[in-house]
């Protein structure tokens, strides 16, 4: 079938098309001149492809002449695939792997203004912490999932946040406290997970891990939580299969650790 | 041969729009949606899976991948060069508890690039890389009063198609519009886009007095209009902030 054959032939231009946005999203704006070079392709069919990719959108001219910059409309695209992410149900089969594994009561964690909400829960087997039920919150400075979010907010938001907690009528910090939280932001930014260790609930321990959307802020944190005693024998690491958990579902909500995708 | 490519991407792009409006589809579906034989949508279908724009899973669904995701913030950045300052935006958001609208100045119309929502109400009638056609919305307005765009042709193609009853949609309309935008150094959009919804904007220039990028508060009628000279001088504020930020070299 003639239809067919030349179908088949076309094709190849949309792999073409994808490499021309991934050299534009890679290098920024481009001359022709400089595409050409990128795609190793004769500057002719640089100009048909954006001539092509400039009808529907993908590509437009820049400020500067001669410049080509990817299409504002490919901001509408990704506008409408963000808002099918849906951080519980990417995150559920992780939390059931984690349970799986552990034995322990898994939990995902997201910020609603200053306090850390769970939203999915996965109860473990033997003894259940109560400390964060489903629907349950907590402030940010107490507990592995709240402070696995507060480490990774922004710098205005945790001054904000701490300046509040340490003026607080009812509850203020003391300087020691300040002290301890400040060194223990540093220590959850740096080892890239949160453990809390009997300070929420006497013999409880709980990990937990941050979890990134596509433009790098955190969006939520996931983690285990149980008997201190039970966790400390167990033959897993608690922070590794928290942190990779967590890394799997901040890559499935479009997370990078660098360069293009794939 | 010449306009095979051409056809082929407008199918592609076809192809990525229904999956972005309805979601997650097989084949079979694509092939209905489009009108295309299923032989012609599962070719369709592979290549863009292929080439990373578009994710297949067990069941056969298709969908698009979260590449696009990059794609789109490159875009931004590359689009908006040193406009897009969240800082100022979200100091205006808090400033004012409202939502808040950056837009760029596109042929005929005002590209939203960024969306801060407001505290009490998520106004959605414009998300990033949404737009508004230049005779609706504060920021359609201050593009229409203050844009590089042809505004005589524009005028000439009016009435425009009205969003509500109080959209501005006659030349004679707009003419006025456009004057007491430049009058005042700002606009206001009273319920011309949706009922219930007021907002003001203002444009944000360079050094050469050439328009940027447009930028809104927008919200509950009474919220917005009640604090009309409040707003705009927080408006003010953040336009010269974003102003003043020189744009980054190449991006």
């Amino acid at each position: 079938m003639p239809s067919d054959s030349s179908d088949a032939q076309g094709m190849s231009i949309v792999s073409k098309a994808d490499r021309f946005l991934t050299a534009l999203a890679e290098h920024g704006p481009q001359s022709v001149a400089a595409l050409a070079r990128l795609l190793d392709e004769p500057v002719s069919s640089i100009y048909r492809l954006i001539g092509n990719l400039e009808r529907i959108g993908w590509v437009e001219k820049g400020d500067e002449r001669g410049v080509i910059r990817l299409g504002l409309r490919i901001v509408g695209i990704a506008q409408s695939v963000e808002d099918t992410l849906d951080i519980r149900r990417l995150a559920l089969p992780e939390l059931m792997q984690l349970r799986g594994r552990t034995g322990e009561s898994a939990l995902l964690c997201v910020r609603r203004e200053s306090r850390a909400v769970c939203i999915e829960r996965v109860a473990g087997g033997e003894v259940q912490s109560s400390e964060l039920p489903l629907g349950g919150s907590m402030v940010l400075h107490r507990g592995a999932a709240p402070l696995a979010i507060l480490a990774f907010e922004g710098e205005g938001f945790r001054r904000q946040y701490l300046d509040r907690v340490i003026a607080d009528a009812v509850n203020p910090l003391t300087e020691y406290d300040q002290r301890r939280l400040a060194s223990t932001i540093a220590t959850v930014r740096e080892s890239g997970f949160a453990v809390s260790d009997g300070d929420v609930t006497p013999g409880g321990l709980s990990v937990a891990a941050p979890i990134f959307d596509h433009r790098g802020i955190v969006v939520g944190s996931l983690g285990i939580s149980g008997l201190s005693a039970l966790i400390r024998a167990a033959d897993y690491e608690p922070s590794d299969l928290v942190t990779d958990a967590a890394h799997r579902v901040s890559e499935s909500l479009g997370y990078r650790t660098g360069g293009a995708p794939r | 041969m010449i306009d095979q490519g051409n056809k082929v991407l407008r199918r592609a792009d076809e192809c990525v729009t229904v999956l972005s409006e309805h979601g997650p589809l097989t084949a079979p579906d694509l092939a209905s949606h489009l009108g295309i034989p299923r032989p012609s949508a599962y070719r369709l279908a592979s290549a863009l899976v292929h080439s990373g724009l578009a994710d297949q899973d067990d069941a056969g669904m298709i969908s698009l991948s979260t590449k696009w995701l990059w794609l789109g913030d490159r875009a931004l950045a590359s689009a908006a060069g040193g406009v897009e300052t969240d800082d100022a935006l979200l100091q205006l958001r808090d400033a004012t508890g409202l939502t808040v609208f950056l837009a760029l100045p596109r042929a005929a119309s005002a590209v939203c690039i960024r969306t801060l929502h407001g505290d009490s109400f998520q106004i959605l009638v414009l998300k990033p890389g949404g737009e508004l056609s230049l005779h609706l919305g504060a920021v359609g307005r201050v593009v229409l009063a203050y844009g590089p765009q042809d505004t005589e042709a524009f005028l000439q193609a009016a009435p425009h198609p009205p969003a509500t009853p109080h959209s501005l949609v006659a030349r004679e309309e707009l003419e006025a519009d456009v004057l007491r935008s430049r009058e005042q150094g700002y606009t206001v959009s009273d319920e011309d886009v949706t009922i219930g919804v007021a907002a003001i904007g203002v444009p944000i220039l360079d050094a050469e007095g050439a328009l940027i990028a447009a930028v809104s508060v927008a919200g509950r009628r009474e919220d917005v209009l009640s604090r009309r000279d409040e707003i705009v001088r927080e408006l003010h504020t953040c336009a010269h902030r974003i102003a003043e930020r020189p744009a980054s070299a190449g991006a």
